[in-house]
């Protein structure tokens, strides 16, 4: 379970990719390339001298490691890496070196990700890579054991944080029996039962031209890189056969839930059903998070630690996921002021609630997005990334400019109206850890 | 959970490609002007370094300078309180900035077509500054719960606070840049400005600009916003140099019951080579041959094939004064501290007696040029570029940089090692799990 990955997500990002406003000189050009039954979507930059790649398995992300071997998919996220049929580890990191090509490997709750970037003349190089470690790979026993030895120390250590221990609380809470809701307690017993096999049939039965979502960006020739592509694609199986877990929503009981942990400040983090992607007010409700605050705007910024000092940074926002969607508020206080800071972002939400955002506010967090969506296209690596996302959600090919229209459109009173349908004051599970 | 096949040694910078070379300049104020041009970035990244960090505050307000830096924020004459982050919402900018022990940096970041504004707002909060009590109060606090959030609440962050007064007896880089809280708490509105005034003076500063623009695009409007804010001498600056340890190694042992595993680290003395391309090339190249990637002889002994530690690095840490070498080990459960040190110290002096493995000097240098091939691709490796000449890497040493690196021998990288481990470390530090310390009859001394 990756909750604080996403919230960090989306307190970092959500300016930059979800809500984006088309800045008047912003010209980037999207296009699908067939090959067969799938298409990349693909933007092209000249000049650049590079391409980044994003291969994404849709729903073979962490969610879907089976039962008992929780941990399998951050396995596979290593081990993936270390041996194929004619390569031990470091004579693919010398193939890497020598041609160099970049690939690594991530996941989420939801997807596993390739990424992989290399020189523009090097693609045939890099894709012949990536081919090798999805036919290839080679898993034994002997760099597992070392693999989960590695993440054991790095999880128990982990969880000497703060915020590791609120994210467990959060799961055991809220999240119980859910793929999401993983403990760490039961991630790693889960490891001793993950064997080389079971490495090799997860990626038989969840890697599948079917769940694939490619993306590109960079300069490179568009035929080249179908062909190249395609390669990849035709190694993997036709389909693949994901059973997808509940969804899961926030039912309270809407209390405070406590831990103590021996750190002098407290983590908090308030949190309240969110919204899917295609709920109607989406967008208006981006902007209203805007307007509550993250660092240097908002309201939440204004009062909690510009006006009072009691934290040195809070942040609202939305995480998405495919089950289960979240509005958070998170900070961190000495313990001495918890109830206080508590007590204080309550009475702002009130106070908005009643009162509304004023527009002066709501015009800065839209221009806000406009300057953000236009830097955030700065690198190849930054682009395909954003087209990955816009192509999971299943978002049309012009999709960079209908969302800029969209949060154009909005007038402060869309997204008062869309606030105040979407905020239940009463129904914030509150979680803390701290003395 | 992630991994990455080829990690990049994220030292190695820049292109230098014809067009991606810093061109600079120095106002008749004295102050440095340094731009990177990428004329494909959408945006624009404007650094102002003010030549002042913790090392130079006064030795009861440390982390005086950090305390300015977040009154920064709080408004100029012509920007009052809010107005900076007004303008960089309106336009999508950022704004971040932070303090070391030798420097304070300020670094906007927004489309390119605000630069000027920017080096406006820059140009009257190095003038015209307006601190005031009712502002700088909550701030003193919310530097205090900064202070809570990155060592209170991390698991050695009062040993890595221990670790560095051990390592620094004299000098102030002993102390974190964000000072102990009794020092925040002694920080006052006059302390503040008084620093302000004989600090933030042109000649003091550089300005770095990083986006599709060349100098001759940008230095007409820095002199058009700077030229007229006029010079003053600096104070001298009182630092204490270290004293030097004469073979004396200090040991820190922690029962640490935030630790899951045994953490060493070992802290040798090293110059600060920053300002000499060449040694400091050599330098880097010897940290990345030793530790670079897992595949590294000596990772690759200690982590897979004898199991003493779950990971290895070294790090190489320079300011304006002499740092350390240092080298940090995680180690397998069940493995003694003693004998992981015993394995790295006679791998170690095995290099000094028989030189730097090859292979992996090699592949130290070909990752390290590979990096030039993505300096077009955003502005990450210009901006690493610009940290390092900011750090006093020589900027016109800049378009020899590939030719530099490519120069650099096995030998000079060997050299380095014989220069660190020319004397006794200066620090070995070792933390425990809890119930996990060896029994040094520590235990008879009370409090134990």
């Amino acid at each position: 379970m990756n909750l604080t990955k996403s919230l960090t997500f989306f307190f970092v990002l959500v300016f930059f990719i979800v809500c984006a406003e088309q800045p008047q000189n912003f010209n980037v050009v999207v296009k699908d390339l067939s090959i067969g039954e799938k298409s990349i979507r693909f933007s092209p930059s000249k000049d650049v001298g590079v391409v980044s790649l994003i291969l994404s398995f849709k729903n073979a992300g962490e969610k879907s490691s089976p039962k008992n071997k929780e941990a399998l998919v951050s396995v596979l996220t290593k081990a993936i890496c270390e041996t194929t049929k004619t390569k031990t580890r470091e004579q693919l990191q010398d193939y890497a070196s020598e041609h160099n090509v970049i690939v690594s490997c991530t996941s989420s709750d939801d997807d596993f990700i390739i990424a992989a970037k290399c020189p523009s003349d090097k693609f045939q190089q890099l894709t012949s890579l990536i081919k090798e470690l999805l036919l290839e790979s080679r898993f034994n026993e002997k760099d597992l054991v070392r693999i989960k030895s590695e993440m054991t120390a790095i999880t128990l250590q982990s969880l000497q944080s703060p915020n590791a221990q609120l994210e467990e609380l959060i799961k055991k809470i809220i999240l119980t029996d859910h793929p999401y809701g993983v403990s760490q307690s039961t991630y790693l017993k889960s490891l001793n039962s993950i064997h080389p096999n079971d490495l090799k049939s997860y990626m038989l039965t969840h890697f599948s031209q079917e769940n694939l979502i490619i993306s590109v960006c960079g300069e490179i020739d568009e035929n080249i890189l179908k062909s190249q592509i395609n390669d990849i694609v035709q190694v993997l199986p036709k389909s693949s056969k994901i059973a997808l877990p509940i969804d899961q929503k926030i039912k309270g009981p809407y209390r405070t839930y406590k831990q103590e942990f021996p750190v002098p400040q407290t983590v908090i983090q308030m949190l309240h059903e969110g919204v899917d992607i295609n709920h109607p007010d989406f967008f208006a409700l981006q902007i209203a998070v805007g307007c509550m605050g993250s660092a240097g705007i908002g309201i939440l910024w204004e009062k909690i630690r510009q006006e009072k000092g009691l934290t040195y940074g809070i942040g609202a926002g939305f995480s998405q996921q495919d089950h289960f969607n979240i509005f958070c508020i998170q900070t961190s206080t000495q313990t001495e002021t918890v109830t206080q800071t508590i007590e204080t972002i309550k009475e702002v939400l009130a106070s908005i609630y009643k009162d509304g955002f004023p527009a002066d506010l709501v015009e800065t967090v839209k221009k806000s997005f406009l300057g953000n969506y236009k830097r955030s296209f700065s690198s190849t690596q930054n682009i395909a990334t954003r087209l990955m996302k816009y192509q999971r959600e299943g978002r049309p090919i012009d999709f960079h400019n209908t969302i800029i229209e969209k949060i154009s459109a909005l007038t402060t009173e869309d997204v008062n109206n869309a606030f105040r349908r979407f905020l239940k004051l009463d129904e914030f599970m509150i979680f803390t850890v701290g003395k | 959970m992630r991994s990455i096949f080829l990690i990049v040694a994220a030292f190695l910078w820049g292109s230098l490609q014809a067009n991606i070379v810093p061109q600079t300049a120095t106002l008749s104020n004295g102050m440095k002007v340094i731009v990177f041009q990428n004329p494909l970035l959408p945006s624009v990244s404007v650094i102002t370094k003010y030549d002042i960090g913790t090392a130079d505050d006064p030795a009861h307000l440390v982390g005086l300078s950090h305390m300015l830096e977040h009154m920064m924020f709080k408004g100029s004459f012509k920007y009052p309180k809010g107005e900076i982050d007004n303008i960089l919402n309106s336009c999508g900018g950022m704004l971040n900035a932070y303090t070391s022990f030798d420097a304070t940096m300020y670094i906007f970041s927004l489309p390119a077509e605000y630069l000027e504004l920017v080096l406006d707002i820059e140009a009257d909060r190095m003038e015209n500054l307006e601190l005031k009590e009712e502002e700088f109060l909550p701030e003193q606090k919310v530097v205090i719960e900064e202070r809570q959030m990155r060592l209170g609440n991390h698991p050695f962050g009062k040993s890595a606070e221990v670790c560095r007064r051990a390592l620094y007896i004299a000098h102030p880089y002993g102390i974190s840049p964000i000072g102990y809280e009794s020092h925040i708490k002694a920080y006052t509105i006059e302390a503040l400005k008084d620093h302000y005034k004989k600090w933030y003076v042109p000649n003091n500063a550089t300005i770095v600009v990083i986006g599709p623009y060349d100098l001759a695009y940008v230095l007409p409007l820095v002199e058009e916003k700077f030229a007229g804010i006029r010079a003053k001498e600096l104070p001298a600056r009182e630092r204490t140099q270290e004293p030097d340890r004469e073979g004396l190694t200090t040991t820190i042992e922690q029962e640490n019951p935030r630790a899951e595993n045994i953490y060493i680290q070992v802290f040798y003395k090293a110059p600060s080579l920053i300002t000499k391309p060449e040694a400091y090339l050599a330098m880097r190249m010897l940290e990345s041959a030793l530790t670079g990637s897992d595949s590294r002889l000596l990772t690759r002994q200690m982590i897979k094939e004898k199991r003493l530690a779950l990971s290895l690095g070294c790090d190489y840490s320079y300011g304006k004064d002499d740092m350390d070498f240092s080298f940090t080990l995680v180690l397998s459960p069940e493995m003694s501290a003693e004998k992981a040190e015993k394995f790295l110290f006679r791998q170690l002096h095995q290099f000094l007696k028989s030189g730097l493995n090859v292979k992996d000097f090699k592949k130290a240098k070909q990752e390290s040029l590979n990096v030039f091939a993505f300096a077009m691709d955003g502005e990450e490796i210009l901006a690493s570029l610009a940290k390092n000449v900011l750090a006093g890497f020589p900027a016109e040493s800049i378009p020899q940089y590939k030719d530099l690196l490519k120069s650099v021998t096995i030998q000079q990288a060997h050299e380095m090692l014989r220069l660190i481990l020319s004397k006794p470390p200066v620090v070995i530090a070792r933390f425990y799990p809890k119930g996990k310390m060896p029994n040094r009859n520590y235990k008879e001394i009370p409090g134990l």
